[in-house]
């Protein structure tokens, strides 16, 4: 594949990571998928993420990726936030941790932690999970990114983020089904290179369940696939890929965590030769997230 | 693969060591006081429900009965019945919310008290100018959320199950409890 040996097309397709660390208002029952309700009027939450990726196709692969996140509520029906994110990655690959051999990606090692950039996002609900029996909100957020989120390599990253998000409540609210359709359009410009440009749609879904008081187990999963525009190239399939998992989710008063472990059921393969089974040029096989939150 | 750094550990260890903290605004007898202070008696009178009851009870509700015990008492004064003093739990965003709910023998609520509510938001449905929109109420009620119950955001999921427990409760009261 073309595609797999461009480190600025992982750039720009590690951005889609970025979307994937998508931002969410209000308490998250899953690691990923977003429930529909928003913060009161006048109330704030403070987030903490991280979420660590590992394991590619060759060599020794880790990454991790944080986000500080301030989340206000503008209007009851209406919550604003801002972003910090950062990555700290730490591999040896050698000739390269994906793609075929002689067509290695991913290449030599790197271990360091850096801010990365900043996101903003805003979240709308249209309709209250409670008071209408199904959750609808609109979500939209924006990134600037200064990271190849894989590579860690230099470079500027815009992102345009929108989710329909849907949440649909059982037994008065012990069992919870949450559902996003999302849509990712992004650019990234390596240092001295060419910008490029990817558009990724992804469906996920998951359910929540409360087996007693302050504790929910939960499991989810998604998929989606890219699209990639490289520097002086045309629009073309560049990867699809499914991941799902349990998790696990404590609610208290004052504050909340939820810990996600997922890991890639299937993907298309980043070069010919690797029947994996597995995209593992812009994702790994696993993922384990931790995201905590602080109302007040 | 790589280790996991320890800092993911972190959050994990807080969510294993975190207390929680009950707080409980009225006892049985405290909250009994406040909605028959004329009863100069309160019978205890238990209920334990069968599966068929508890049917009933939902396909009329239009929510679950999910305990088989319900805690009821018969509020007297000179031995004639005032009303149903009733205990109940409903589900709220993390724990259990626990509300005393007086009903008349016509069918009426008198009113509802909460006893135990641990929430993050949403204290105001503690606050008297939300409860009163609960007195009166009959089964011919709508029981429907900023129709003729208000909302209280960030604590929708509580509003609605406090104020669905009590048609529930009025559903109970009509097919098993007495009216003299």
């Amino acid at each position: 594949m073309e595609l797999s040996k461009k480190t600025s097309g992982l750039g720009l397709s590690a951005l889609l990571l970025v979307g994937a660390v998508s931002v969410h208002a209000d308490e998250n029952l899953l690691g990923y998928t977003q429930g529909a309700e928003t913060l009161p009027q006048g109330t704030s939450e403070a987030y903490m993420w991280l979420t660590h990726k590992g394991e590619k196709r060759r060599g020794d692969y880790s990454r991790q990726e944080m986000r500080l996140e301030y989340e206000y509520g503008l209007r009851n029906d209406l919550t604003v936030a801002a972003y910090l994110n950062g990555y700290r990655h730490d591999y040896d690959c050698g000739a390269g941790c994906a793609g075929a051999i002689g067509d290695e990606e991913i290449s030599g090692s790197r271990n360091q932690f850096r801010l990365s950039g900043f996101s903003l996002e805003a979240k709308k609900m249209l309709l209250s999970p409670y008071k209408d029996d199904l959750g609808v909100a609109l979500y939209g957020e924006v990134t600037y990114d200064t990271i190849d989120s894989i590579t860690g390599e230099r470079g500027d990253g815009f992102e345009l983020e929108g989710k329909v998000i849907f949440q649909k409540p059982y037994m008065d609210g012990q069992l919870q089904w949450v559902t996003n359709l999302e849509i990712e359009a992004e650019s990234w410009k390596p240092q001295g290179g060419r910008s490029e440009y990817a558009i990724a749609p992804r469906l996920r879904t998951g359910v929540s369940y409360r087996f007693t008081e302050n504790w929910n187990i939960g499991f989810e999963g998604w998929g989606d696939v890219e699209m990639l525009n490289p520097a002086g190239g045309s629009w073309e399939f560049d990867h699809w890929d499914v991941f799902a998992g349990p998790s696990i989710h404590y609610g208290s008063q004052s504050w909340w965590a939820t810990l996600s472990a997922v890991t890639q059921i299937a993907g298309s393969n980043e070069a010919n030769g690797n029947a994996t089974g597995q995209h593992l040029a812009d994702h790994e096989k696993n993922e384990i997230r931790i995201k905590m939150g602080y109302n007040f | 693969m790589k280790q996991i750094p320890h800092l993911l550990l972190v959050p994990a260890a807080m969510m294993i060591v975190h207390p929680a903290f009950a707080q409980e605004y009225l006892s049985v007898t405290q909250a009994q006081k406040v909605l028959f202070a004329e009863a100069d008696k309160f019978v205890e009178t238990p209920i334990l429900l069968t599966d068929k009851q508890r049917d009933t009870i939902e396909s009329n509700a239009g929510v679950s009965q999910r305990w088989k015990k319900q805690d009821i008492w018969r509020a007297e004064k000179n031995g004639h019945l005032l009303g149903w003093f009733i205990v109940d739990n409903v589900i709220g965003k993390h724990e259990f919310i626990t509300y005393a709910t007086a009903l008349l023998p016509d069918g009426k609520v008198k009113g509802v008290e909460i006893m135990v509510y641990k929430e993050t938001r949403g204290g105001q449905i503690m606050e008297e100018s939300w409860r009163k929109t609960l007195i009166g109420k009959t089964l011919a009620d709508p029981f429907k959320l900023d129709k003729d119950v208000p909302n209280i955001s960030g604590a929708t999921l509580s509003c609605r199950n406090v104020m669905n427990g009590v048609k529930r409760l009025l559903v109970l009261q009509k097919l098993l409890l007495a009216t003299e």
